[in-house]
């Protein structure tokens, strides 16, 4: 078989149905009013749908299908950890990976002591250096609000056993970091494009002048090569690809960046709307910034890259 | 979904890498001009092994075979840094078998098939750049033939060229691109002046005269007053082998090698820095492949290998900037391969559409917004 970038049609269902649970389940009111906490229920259907067991001998799909449902997550820019809960299922295992996929428990990835999720955390993934241990709460959370609006805190942790986090497990989290940060781009670029096709100033729309539509152009540019990536990565995960780790930190290097540049740029063709709270732009852009920053960031990617190219 | 090649095409891929061992460097950074007694060969080379003709339907004397050898192909020439893609055995012998009548075929298609025949696209002017239709260069019908009086500019390669791809009006000015012939010009036609335009990586560019030359009828391709069409259709053709990945692919390559031989790869900021043109390069490497996915399923590919032709040349700017930004003076030395590339990727940009008439396609066919003002 050549090559052929779209999704299969059992792919494109998977997306489909994400994208009609989004829509009913999840939109743009819930999203805005969820900042600050993450609904637990909503949380256990997403996981109903099989999404967050993709990926795993249990799960219905491979990562092909978990880039096909994170392309509508992020799209709708669905709340909760999910490149945490994607590499959680890779590195826990029997039954805590069943809790996980069946959305009962909550995974907080992070360096302690501030935690993403913490309050509302079942299990946490503690960053230890190079490693990865399984860790327990010693003493209270205390609550952190953060740009994204998502509930972290900081909590003392005690580190145990360090975990089997292999190549196969980070690629997999960088990759469903990928596909959810260009979806939720792509959707602010199309949302800023249909304002300046509506949006009429000098007596004509704004999408008419180069200064507006160059930016949305480049960056539509870049989240297509960033969505092309994601999905290259996810393909090199289901047939073993040797380059599979460099793959996936490239999606995840250049899909951050793309959807960072393209926050700013749509933040900026909203003009004074684009800095309202009840704006457009905000309950995108905070979520963007922070998946590009948490944990860990992206220098192990940039490392796995650096090696790939001889210089480690 | 998937993004790799068949083994049948990969098998092919090994064969051409296998060819072109004898063939790296030939044309480094496309400057045919210095080079063009070698490049010619390399084409008949290519030619030998029915290479240049492997997408040209069968009935034209091509293989028929799919999109995907070309890209193949043209993207591992590039990555061998051995020539640019040819005109002759592209846009001209595509044109030709769809739009030529028979006699025409036979005539100009065999040699180009073997290498022998080789073109210039002469279709800008001086006040006709990304705007096309203000074409002004004058064919006017005298019996059999069309007498040519005008002026084109920028025309690459046309100093070694044969034949002279032309666009001329044949039509009222004000018909815009309504009325533009497209003519094969021979440029040894008395008449026609060829002079180089030096350009900063030590090439050239052309401009060429046309005085009352003498162009016979059965040379115009296509109907009077209707290569307009044709243009688009011919563009359409070449998207999937136009700025091929492995050029930038390439160009880091040497950066990093070059970073690395003096001793600055240990430097946070230059590790910085070509960690993130490495990402760039593989968005690069993703928008070549949404090109050819695209015309593989039959869709036009227009708006990716406008975003194509966008990223590519703008990535390749940004690996010759880099390497210039971290390597402190020893990249200034004339000859060094970083201060050539930095020279010659700012034609990348401008040539074969500038990036603005690019971001407009993009703006216009995939988020619906006119970007024309």
């Amino acid at each position: 078989m050549s090559l052929d970038l779209a999704f299969d049609d059992t792919q494109q269902a998977v997306a489909d149905a994400t994208a009609r649970f989004c829509a009913e389940r999840c939109p743009e009111a819930v999203v805005r009013e969820s900042a600050g906490t993450l609904s637990r229920a909503l949380w256990r259907e997403l996981a109903e749908l099989g999404v967050l067991a993709l990926a795993t001998p249990e799960g219905d799909g491979g990562a092909r299908e978990m880039v096909a449902a994170l392309e509508s997550l992020g799209a709708a820019v669905f709340p909760g950890p999910l490149p945490a809960t994607f590499l959680a299922a890779q590195v826990l295992d029997g039954d805590e990976r069943a809790c996980v996929a069946s959305g009962e428990w909550i995974v907080s990835l992070g360096a302690p002591p501030l935690m993403p999720f913490a309050p509302l955390a079942d299990c946490f993934l503690a960053l230890d250096g190079g490693k990865l241990r399984r860790a327990q709460p010693r003493g209270t959370v205390v609550a952190v609000d953060t740009l994204g609006g998502e509930p972290w805190g900081r909590v003392e942790l005690e580190l145990g056993a360090p975990l089997d986090a292999g190549t196969r497990a980070w690629a997999l989290h960088d990759t469903a970091l990928a596909a959810y940060a260009a979806a939720a781009g792509q959707a602010l670029v199309l949302a800023t494009a249909e304002h300046a096709r509506t949006r009429t100033q000098f007596g004509r729309a704004i999408g008419e002048f180069q200064a507006v539509a160059h930016p949305l152009a480049d960056a539509r540019i870049r989240l297509d090569a960033a969505t092309t990536l994601a999905r290259i990565a996810a393909h090199a995960w289901d047939t073993g690809a040797g380059d599979l780790r460099a793959r996936a930190a490239v999606a995840r290097l250049s899909a951050a960046r793309g959807a960072l540049a393209a926050a700013y740029t749509c933040h900026q063709l909203f003009g004074a709307l684009g800095i309202t709270l009840e704006g457009p732009v905000f309950h995108v852009s905070r979520r963007i910034r922070q998946l590009a920053s948490q944990p860990p960031g992206p220098e192990p990617a940039c490392d796995a890259l650096l090696s790939r190219l001889g210089l480690s | 979904m998937n993004p790799t090649f068949s083994a049948e095409e990969e098998a092919f891929r090994a064969e051409v890498v296998s060819f072109l061992a004898d063939y790296r460097d030939l044309d480094a950074f496309f400057l045919q001009g210095h080079h063009w007694p070698r490049v010619k060969a390399f084409f008949a080379a290519l030619a030998e092994r029915g290479w240049l003709s492997l997408g040209w339907p069968v009935a034209a004397g091509g293989s028929g075979l799919p999109l995907s050898y070309e890209y193949i192909l043209w993207d591992e020439v590039a990555y061998a840094r051995a020539a640019r893609t040819p005109l002759a055995s592209g846009i001209v012998a595509k044109t030709i078998a769809r739009y030529g009548d028979a006699a025409q075929c036979l005539h100009w298609l065999p040699p180009i098939r073997r290498g022998e025949s080789h073109f210039s696209l002469a279709y800008s002017e001086p006040e006709a750049g990304s705007d096309l239709a203000a074409v002004r260069c004058r064919a006017e019908r005298r019996g059999g033939v069309y007498v040519v009086n005008g002026q084109k500019c920028w025309q690459s390669y046309a100093q070694d060229m044969d034949y002279l791809w032309t666009l001329v009006r044949t039509g009222a000015q004000q018909s815009r691109g309504r009325g533009l012939s497209l003519l094969i010009i021979d440029k040894r036609t008395p008449g026609v002046t060829v002079n180089p335009l030096p350009t900063l990586d030590g090439d050239q560019l052309n401009e060429v005269f046309f005085d009352e030359v003498s162009v016979p009828v059965d040379q115009r391709i296509g109907p009077e007053d209707g290569a307009w069409k044709i243009m688009a259709e011919a563009l359409a053709d070449e998207r999937h082998i136009q700025f091929p990945p492995g050029r930038v692919r390439r160009d880091l390559e040497e950066v990093i090698s070059w970073a690395r031989n003096r001793g600055l790869t240990g430097d946070p900021r230059v590790r910085a820095a070509l960690a993130d043109l490495a990402v760039r390069a593989a968005e690069v490497e993703a928008c070549g492949l949404r090109v050819l996915d695209a015309m593989l399923r039959g869709q036009s590919g227009a708006v990716e290998a406008a975003a194509n032709k966008v990223i590519h040349t703008v990535v390749c700017q940004e690996v010759a900037r880099a390497a210039l930004d971290f390597g402190g003076p020893a990249a200034l030395v004339a000859g060094e391969r970083v201060e050539l590339l930095w020279r010659q990727s700012l034609w990348e940009t401008i040539g074969g559409g500038t990036s603005e008439v690019m971001r407009g396609v993009v703006a216009r066919q995939s988020l619906g917004l006119g970007g024309r003002t």
